[in-house]
């Protein structure tokens, strides 16, 4: 898998990751947090950190003309956390569909390269099923086949 | 750290960086964490691939 993404900045568990997102809007300080919820399941949180207040926030849109590589740092982030926790499970689901939306668009624009090393699940309409492209689900789980 | 050790050509660069800011009690984790906690124990864990059956 050869994705092509911003270098990022890791704690030593991989559980926390920063970089920086540089495009047309400047530069924007992007968070990557996995945090156990239970049963090993970690659950990924993506936000801008936002200087002013000191705090994460996914609110704003940043069009900072970089989706995809800011997408594919994401996905990156993934795969280095799976590497260091092998035996978890990671979910993803935005705070909107929009966002949840924006997690599907990584997954799907690299979908090819994932699913040789990663089972992806997706919940839609009650229950869990394998990811299938194209299908706009709520929530994902990606694990390591 | 011997897994962590990252693949540049595959995985991209990641530096190692000590004391890193906490963030598990930032408000957006928070909410992120009730969130997910409140889908999974409502929806179930997502099951993983079916084991197939030996013979």
């Amino acid at each position: 898998m050869n994705l092509q993404g911003y270098e990022t900045f890791s704690d030593e568990k991989l559980e926390k990751f920063e970089f920086n997102s540089i495009g047309v809007n400047g530069i924007i300080r992007k968070v990557v947090f996995f945090e156990n919820v239970g049963f090993n399941i970690f659950n990924l949180a993506f936000g801008d950190w936002d200087e002013l207040n000191g705090k994460l926030n996914d609110e704003k849109t940043t069009n900072n003309g970089d989706r995809d590589k800011v997408l594919a740092t994401v996905a990156l982030t993934v795969v280095n956390f799976l590497r260091y926790h092998p035996d978890s499970i990671v979910f993803a689901m935005g705070r909107t569909n929009s966002r949840t939306r924006l997690f599907q668009m990584g997954i799907n624009s690299n979908w090819y390269k994932i699913q040789t090393a990663y089972y992806i699940e997706g919940y839609l309409l009650g229950r869990w099923e394998k990811f299938q492209s194209g299908k706009n689900y709520e929530a994902f789980s990606v694990r390591l086949k | 750290m011997e897994n962590a050790k990252p693949d540049k050509e595959t995985t991209g660069k990641v530096t190692i960086v000590k004391n890193m800011r906490d963030y598990s009690n930032d408000p957006f984790v928070v909410r992120k964490r009730e969130m997910a906690i409140a889908f999974i124990k409502k929806n179930g864990f997502p099951p993983g691939p079916k084991k197939k059956k030996q013979k």
